[in-house]
């Protein structure tokens, strides 16, 4: 990456250091001292109006590096840049940004509601203090609007969605395990991050800079709330399966969780069942002696290997084979179904999972999760990989 | 930053498992009207620009004309990287050419790749352990010499061909290990194997016994 300085330094202007002190760098992470730019061109036409053609002795000459040092310096004593705005650069128009924010990702932001959605309640409030600065007369009656309705609409969407998603891909998850997943969606920093990577820092109008997270994420919710409004809820709903639902990709489901006491939690699930009694068998042992010992331990009910982990010592070993028989009753392994997304996961009839929540952990029986599922899925429609198959089309966007 | 910078290949926010979303969100071309450093920047704008913007309406493209100036190309990404390229001297394809390479990338700095693939998630197996996929017949047998787990022999040992030459010049007083010969102790229980040890007696055996 090239900064600025480079171009002033070839223009031996005198004056450069000084200019530069007043903010022409724009970038405060950009190193003053960098080696000579490489030609860009095996083309011997690329030197021709080149300064900087590398020379033999050396590459640089006296007065390049006598600037350099001069500039090095001069960042040292003035400090880092401060952090400005985007829109005071020259380069910067709001409606053509607010236009490209919906194109880039498929969607049509032009209406006023996503204008609203970008308007934080600090930035309104920030602009009544200005008014009553200016004393305009009736600055203490005037109401700014801002995303907070829009937030607030967006949320509801994205909990109610995420649920149901969440249900239709693990329906043998307790509904405990659920909460957790939603809670984790909904949490400050990962919604930031999905703001953050569709492009809204530059669009919030805000007092503070940068952005904060929570900024960041209550916009993420107001956009949502702004396309519900302006194309439809199942419209929003794609838009948080696309963008927000992907962020449980890196999300290991027992980590999440972190459930206690794993061992009574099966033993409660078989004696709801009917079932006998959990009972550990030590099955392999090897290295008993060494650092690296390993016990592995399988869990019985009736005689039947319900799940089987292994461990460092006996007592890691038992509570990791009961982490593994809860998640075989689950469904949680990692050779389980992927997670679905695209048509298949639009096709999701979001009602019939969002309205009954999966059972909870001190109902969870087998046959009880099996009903439920059952009843759910003579609800939804074909799924699009049990119709017959169509010829492909390759989708516009 | 490290002297040598290198990572491995990363999709910003899981791109395209949802939907695709182009990361570059605005370009801005720097040019001189009078330079000739600029030219090709300059046709690029009569001749491309309003193609470019429009088939990529998700990227604001302005276009700043600085006086004397080197042409540059700025490219602004969704993970808030900038990249400047310096456009001097470049010809209008050229020009093509770089404007699309910075509209295809992702906008993560481009370091060396240290490996070809990477999974962020375990392997769907499980994690591996000695006793994986250990055939459980396996628990009944004595080590190391248990029946069937001996290695295939592929032809006569070095014993059988002394004792073939040793009978064929009518040695008589061949002396033999009981219970040794591999053939009499594979029997199915393998309990040859474990009484291999318990009685082993030395007897001569003669030439014509051998044959049986």
């Amino acid at each position: 990456m090239l900064s600025k300085i480079p171009s002033l330094i070839r223009s031996r202007s005198i004056n450069c250091g000084v200019t530069c002190s007043a903010g022409i760098l724009q970038r405060p992470q950009a190193s003053i001292l960098r080696p000579v730019d490489q030609p860009q061109m095996n083309d011997a036409k690329s030197f021709g109006t080149s300064m900087r053609y590398p020379t033999q002795a050396g590459g640089f000459s006296r007065w390049d590096v006598k600037t350099r040092r001069a500039f090095f310096n001069l960042r040292r004593e003035v400090g880092p840049e401060p952090l400005r705005h985007r829109d005071i650069w020259p380069n910067w128009n709001y409606e053509a940004e607010l236009y490209a924010f919906g194109q880039r990702l498929g969607e049509n932001t032009t209406g006023p509601a996503f204008r609203l959605a970008f308007i934080h309640e600090s930035y309104a409030r920030q602009e009544i203090e200005r008014r009553k600065q200016l004393q305009i007369e009736d600055a203490h009656q005037m109401v700014f609007a801002d995303q907070g309705a829009l937030r607030d609409a967006g949320a509801d969407i994205v909990q109610h969605y995420i649920s149901a998603i969440c249900r239709f891909n693990l329906p043998y998850l307790p509904e405990e395990g659920i909460e957790t997943l939603t809670k984790y969606l909904l949490k400050t920093d990962v919604l930031a991050n999905v703001s953050r990577h569709i492009g809204t820092s530059d669009l919030i109008q805000c007092a503070e800079l940068p952005p904060y997270e929570t900024t960041l994420a209550d916009t993420l919710l107001a956009v949502i709330g702004a396309l519900a409004e302006e194309s439809g809820t199942t419209r929003a709903q794609h838009f948080v399966l696309d963008f927000l639902v992907t962020s449980l990709l890196d999300v290991d489901i027992d980590e999440l969780w972190g459930l206690k006491n794993p061992m009574s939690v099966v033993a409660d699930i078989l004696q709801r069942e009917g079932r006998a009694e959990p009972e550990t068998r030590l099955l392999r042992r090897a290295g008993d002696a060494t650092p690296e010992a390993i016990f592995l331990i399988g869990v019985y009910s009736d005689k039947k290997l319900i799940g089987q982990s292994f461990g460092e010592t006996l007592l890691i070993a038992e509570e990791m084979a009961a982490r593994e028989t809860l998640r075989n009753f689950f469904r949680t392994t990692p050779s389980r179904k992927p997670m679905v997304f695209g048509k298949q996961a639009r096709a999701v009839n979001v009602p019939v999972w969002s309205n009954t929540p999966n059972l909870r952990l001190a109902d969870w029986t087998e046959v009880d999760c099996k009903g439920l599922l059952d009843s759910r899925l003579t609800q939804e429609p074909l799924l699009e990989q049990q119709q017959p198959p169509k010829k492909a089309q390759i989708s516009s966007r | 930053m490290p002297a040598d910078p290198s990572g491995f290949l990363t999709a910003v926010l899981h791109n395209g498992v949802g939907r695709f979303v182009c990361q570059l969100q605005r370009i801005t071309l720097k040019f001189c009207k009078e330079y000739g450093s600029s030219r090709g920047v300059r046709e690029f704008i009569e001749k491309d620009l309003l193609d470019f913007a429009r088939q990529n309406p998700g990227v604001v493209v302005y276009v700043e004309p600085k006086r004397h100036q080197r042409p540059k190309l700025e490219a602004e990404y969704l993970n808030g990287r900038t990249e400047v390229m310096n456009a001097s001297e470049y010809s209008r394809e050229q020009v093509i050419k770089f404007v699309e390479q910075l509209r295809c990338r992702s906008g993560v700095e481009i370091v060396r790749i240290r490996k070809d693939m990477r999974t962020n998630n375990i392997s769907i197996q499980g994690p591996w352990h000695p006793f994986l996929n250990q055939p459980t017949e396996w628990n009944l047998k004595k080590f190391p010499d248990a029946p069937g787990l001996r290695a295939l022999k592929m032809g006569k040992s070095a014993t059988d061909i002394v004792l073939e030459m040793a009978r064929e010049q009518g040695v008589l007083n061949i002396v033999q290990w009981e219970g040794k010969d591999p053939a009499a102790r594979d029997d199915a229980s393998g309990k040859g194997a474990v009484e291999r040890t318990t009685d082993q007696v030395v007897r001569p055996v003669t030439a014509p016994s051998i044959k049986q």
